[in-house]
């Protein structure tokens, strides 16, 4: 408290100026393969300029792809999954194909990123196990999967629950998210708390990915379906390009030091040329087994 | 308990052993061996008055100008045909003295030199002491400590590493802050002595105050570049400071109260000529003063409570001359900080039950040295020191909440407490020795062993809260044990009439766990002389370290971890070139020219969103490695003495760093990369009764990232996630550093004692230097009654004009 009482009487506090920063746009998608992209544009801002961010839906995206198709978006859609505004293209991903896509709107310079999505890497089985680590009991997955050699695989694993909720004398399938984390024993996440992992520990052999949920994760009247009901554990392991994998794992340390003023600043990794923004790809393969 | 472990595990030490001593030793006898008609002249050289060893006193042949320099005890050995000399001895601030000696045989000779002379008197007309371009030695400093004594300083609190910071080369940390960085490298780099004795956390309160009490203080040396072979363990600097070992013949003390702390030094003989000490303590005392009103305001709302920080320094040493050939020492350096907050409160919590609540907390941090060390002159040529050391620092936070009811009510029971606690422990042991077989060869070698305990983070936990299970847990990182061991040889010689060099190697290895790494640090400096004021200088040396600070704020947090190389994280390694010009102008003013390129490699960083509250992960997941360089140019022109005396120096260089992890891998600016760095410093003593002193520092602003500009995220809607683009890592420039501070000292003699009140401004013309930046978010309504969020970006300076009184006196 003295110290405090005595550098506050020292402190004296000057309002700085940075120099102006122009305002560049700012494209951004996230797609999958078999699925159509879903572009959003907006403009950045200078750190001390005031207001939201604004969402450009006047502007224009043109995606050309290594496989000669082409197409050109000028009008945005509402988007019911995402309830987003934003342009969605007819043409639809595949996996090892190279898109480029040209963002432009007039009172701004135009940006271009490239992108691709890796081929789909099979989820080879699941297997659950339960295992005391610390005298707690720990709930683990393992999720195999055969990498190919010779190229950097990047992958993202995530996990799901399907039920079958009953109606009257129905039952509706219905398909959860759960939380999961990495084990800490398994290094191909390092320090990380991402479900993010690269092959540079297991380059071309199988290799079963061990990640571990919360036994309370599921409550309620949801724990009695899980009990009494057929219930499915889904396994989804995302082959993520270099660039995903990259903004990805920069933009959650990002968000998880936010807030902290001790944190070191984290640059967030962006693949748009003249621009911000991150245009990168993933594909999907999922394995199911029943769940208990 | 720990030597015999170390002798009997430790097959290295045999190899230590064979392999440097043995050559060493063989090397001795042939040099040894030449001209066995010469005789050596040996002993000490000292001040007369108090009996203090002079360090670096010179001790020559007038004739020939053939001549040695004294060691850091003192003794000094100079070996010559036999004939008939005058031997002169010199020393700064001290008349010379000169003997005619008729060298027959071997002869020993304790020298005291005059009294002090009186500055106005005072001029300089022969060497005094080994010239700057007579030095083998480049990129060293020797700032005499009555300098660091009339130097103004922050509310009058004069601080060693605060007048190192004004010598090029050398970059302060933040506004007010003793932290060092030495060309390019980090404040962990820094291999910081007191009597031999490595200091792990040199400041006080947040970095504001350095350890060092400059009452006690008897010289202090900077080495930045060309390291010779015995110093090793830090790539970047040593500063070695030597205590003063005490009055031998009369009893004297020298005391101030100033505005933060005062300080009592006082020392005398023990046994007169035979045996002295000097004991010097510090303590702030704003707590005390403060204590009153601290606990009135409590009192005011119904509590009671105090809250406090003070920190104290204890510095003593004791030495026994045995015999006139040996000569053991005791010092001990005692530092503490402590914040504490002690708060307990009443309240009824029915007509018949009272709940009492108690909430303390503590933060603490200090440092122990300690050093015993027995000095043996083994014959005319050979000088023996061994030393053992015990150092410690640690540093401490703590909380406790306990509660009770009246009467008492399991249910309303509470004690938890927390405690973290993380530190490291050395022990250790060295010998050296000095050979001195003429004065054309100044040989060193010797080895020693440092054992390391660190304790990097440790947390206790309990907790016993109403009816529920006690919590009794300790987690955290375990205790790691290293051996950091090393050996090296050195020699300082002369090729004809202006060549000199010093080639050595230094051996070092660092052993924990399964662990041993090792390094052969080659070490060489060679000066040519131009002419007889002039020379030019080189020097290479290879470092090697192996413990880290963990850091991720500039300004010296006890926070800071200090951790071991492991399998995960290597010794840092560094090398460094240097070469430049040494001249000395009127026999008064010193002037270097040098130009430096170091690298370093395997240097630690924390990886981008670590930081202190990082939890759940240990210290090896949040660091990431990398490597950095330096270059630059260092001018420094030094006065020492005189009725003006001080320097400028100025730097102009470029510090780079490389992280694969960090700013996707492209280099970046080190956070304190300053292109420009100034500093003049001028004491000016007026009459007997009046000295004037300021200095003026500038320095380019501090490179830092800051977000630039803002973008939405993939994923932002209606949450409006954006992103902060922060550009390339270090890519904003603070506001230039400049600062003048003056001070005035006005002196006035008693019949017994002498008084000094001292006057003076910090930041005299209130410069608003820039501490921190951060932004601000703020909150208003525009015209149409919309709340508008408007950002800015605030510089925070910590000390506008800072005026001081000091009132000091000695007897």
């Amino acid at each position: 408290m003295l110290l405090a009482l005595f550098t506050i009487s020292c402190e004296t506090v000057v309002q700085i100026d940075l120099p102006e920063t122009e305002s560049l746009l700012t494209v951004n998608c996230l797609f999958q393969q078999d699925s159509a992209f879903f572009f959003t544009l907006s403009a950045s801002k200078g750190i001390l300029e005031s207001g939201e961010l604004e969402q450009l839906n006047d502007g224009q995206i043109k995606i050309s792809a290594s496989d000669g198709t082409e197409e050109t978006i000028s009008t945005t859609s509402f988007d019911s999954l995402t309830f987003r505004e934003g342009y969605i293209s007819t043409m639809k991903a595949k996996p090892g194909v190279t898109y480029t896509v040209t963002a432009s709107r007039a009172g701004y310079e135009s940006v271009t990123a490239t992108a691709v999505i890796p081929e789909p890497q099979p989820v080879s089985s699941i297997d659950t196990t339960s295992v005391i680590i610390a005298r707690e009991r720990e709930n683990h997955v393992l999720v195999s999967l055969k990498d190919p050699s010779g190229i950097a695989n990047y992958y993202e694993v995530k996990m799901k629950l399907l039920l079958y909720y009953p109606v009257g004398t129905d039952s509706f399938p219905y398909v959860l998210d759960i939380p999961i984390y990495p084990v800490a024993a398994d290094g191909v996440f390092g320090n990380s708390s991402d479900l993010l992992f690269s092959d540079e520990l297991f380059d071309g052999q199988e290799y079963a990915v061990r990640v571990a949920y919360s036994p309370d994760w599921v409550e309620g009247d949801t724990a009695q379906i899980v009990e009494q009901l057929p219930s499915y554990l889904i396994a989804e392991l995302r082959s993520v390009s270099e660039d995903y994998f990259k903004f990805q794992q920069s933009y959650n340390t990002f968000q998880f030091s936010a807030g902290d003023p001790f944190a070191q600043p984290v640059q967030v990794y962006n693949n748009v040329e003249g621009g911000y923004g991150i245009v990168a790809g993933y594909s999907i393969a999922r394995d199911t087994i029943p769940f208990k | 308990m720990y030597l015999p472990i170390f002798f009997r595990n430790r097959l290295y030490l045999l190899m230590m052993i064979k392999g440097l001593l043995i050559p060493v030793a063989f090397f001795l006898l042939m040099i040894g061996s030449v001209g066995a008609q010469n005789y050596t002249i040996s002993g000490f050289v000292e001040d007369g008055t108090s009996g203090e060893k002079l360090i670096g006193a010179n001790v020559y042949d007038v004739a020939t100008l053939k001549g040695t320099t004294t060691n850091v005890y003192g003794f000094y050995s100079l070996t010559l045909p036999a004939g008939e000399y005058t031997i002169a001895t010199s020393f700064v601030g001290f008349e010379k003295r000169e003997f005619t000696v008729d060298l027959k045989g071997d002869t020993t000779i304790a020298m005291k030199m005059g009294g002090s002379l009186d500055l106005k008197e005072f001029e300089i007309t022969a060497s005094q002491t080994e010239n700057i371009q007579e030095q083998t030695q480049m990129s060293r400093i020797d700032v005499p400590v009555t300098t660091i004594q009339k130097i103004p300083a922050l509310l009058g609190e004069r601080d060693v590493l605060k007048a190192l910071q004004l010598l090029p080369g050398v970059q302060s940390g933040s506004e007010g802050t003793s932290g060092l960085y030495v060309r390019g490298g980090g404040p962990d780099q820094n291999l910081i002595l007191l009597d031999g004795v490595p200091v792990y956390n040199a400041s006080h309160l947040f970095g504001f105050f350095s350890v060092f009490n400059t009452d006690a203080i008897n010289s202090v040396e900077l080495i930045k570049g060309g390291f010779p072979a015995h110093y090793g363990g830090r790539l970047s600097s040593v500063i070695d400071i030597r205590m003063k070992e005490g009055n031998l013949n009369e009893f004297h003390g020298t005391g101030s109260v100033g505005i933060v702390a005062s300080k009592l030094t006082l020392e005398g003989p023990i046994i007169k000529d035979k045996a002295s000490f000097i004991i010097s303590g510090r303590r702030t005392y704003i707590d005390l003063l403060a204590r009153p009103i601290i606990k009135n305001q409590f009192k005011k709302q119904g509590t009671d409570g105090v809250a406090g920080y003070y920190f104290y320094d204890l510095n003593g040493k004791v030495n026994y001359k045995i015999t006139d050939k040996d000569r053991v020492y005791l010092s001990a350096y005692l530092g503490d900080d402590n914040f504490y907050f002690d708060f307990t409160e009443t309240y009824s919590l029915s007509e018949e039950q009272d709940i009492t609540q108690g909430l303390g907390a503590g933060l603490r941090w200090g440092n122990i040295t300690t050093a015993l060390r027995y000095n043996r002159v083994i014959n005319q040529k050979l000088f023996m020191n061994l030393t053992g050391t015990y150092s410690r620092y640690n540093f401490n936070v703590g909380q406790t909440i306990n509660s009770f009811s009246e009467p008492a009510d399991p249910a309303y029971a509470e004690d938890i407490a927390f405690n973290y606690e993380s530190g490291i422990f050395d022990w250790s042991g060295r010998l050296d020795f000095d050979y001195i077989p003429s004065p054309n060869h100044y040989i060193k070698f010797g080895l020693g062993d440092i054992y390391h305990t660190f304790v990097p983070g440790i947390t206790v936990f309990d907790a016993s809260i109403g009816n529920s299970d006690p919590i009794d847990t300790t987690f955290g990182a375990t205790p790691v044990y290293a051996h950091e061991y090393f050996a090296y040889v050195e020699d300082d010689f002369k090729i004809g009439a202006r060549i000199k060099m010093n080639l050595g190697v230094h051996f070092a290895g660092f052993k924990t766990g399964s662990n041993n790494y090792m390094s052969v640090q080659p070490r060489a400096s060679a000066r040519y002389l131009l002419n007889e004021f002039l020379s030019v200088k080189a020097s290479y040396a290879q470092m090697q370290q192996y413990i880290h600070l963990l850091t991720n704020a500039s300004i010296g947090l006890p926070t800071d971890l200090w951790v071991p190389s492991t399998d995960i994280v290597k010794p840092e390694d560094s090398r460094q070139v240097a070469a430049g010009l040494a001249y000395t102008f009127k026999n008064k003013y010193e002037i270097s020219l040098e130009g430096y390129y170091k690298t370093m490699t395997n240097l630690i960083e924390y990886k981008e969103g670590a930081g202190f509250f990082t939890t759940g992960t240990s210290w090896e997941d949040q660091i990431t490695f990398g490597d950095g360089w330096s270059y630059g140019a260092e001018l420094f022109l030094q006065k020492k003495v005189g009725k003006t005396a001080g320097w400028i120096g100025y730097t102009l260089s470029w510090t780079q760093r490389q992280f694969e992890d960090l700013n996707f891998g492209e280099a970046f600016p080190y956070r304190y990369d300053r292109r420009h760095d100034i500093s003049i410093v001028i004491t000016q003593e007026i009459n007997k009764q009046i000295d004037f002193a300021a200095t003026w520092v500038y320095g380019t602003g501090n490179a830092v990232s800051l977000p630039i500009s803002r973008y939405a995220a993939p994923d932002n809607g209606f949450f409006g996630n954006e992103i902060y683009n922060y550009g390339s890592r270090n890519s904003f420039r603070m506001a230039a550093y400049h600062r003048l501070d003056v001070g005035v000292n006005l002196h006035k003699e008693r019949k017994h004692w002498e008084r000094t009140w001292s006057f003076g401004a910090y930041n005299a013309y209130s410069r608003k230097n820039p501490f921190f930046l951060y932004f601000q978010d703020n909150f208003n309504l525009d015209e149409n009654g919309n709340a508008v969020t408007t950002k800015e970006l605030i510089q925070v300076s910590l000390f506008p004009i800072v005026p001081y009184v000091t009132y000091s006196f000695k007897f």
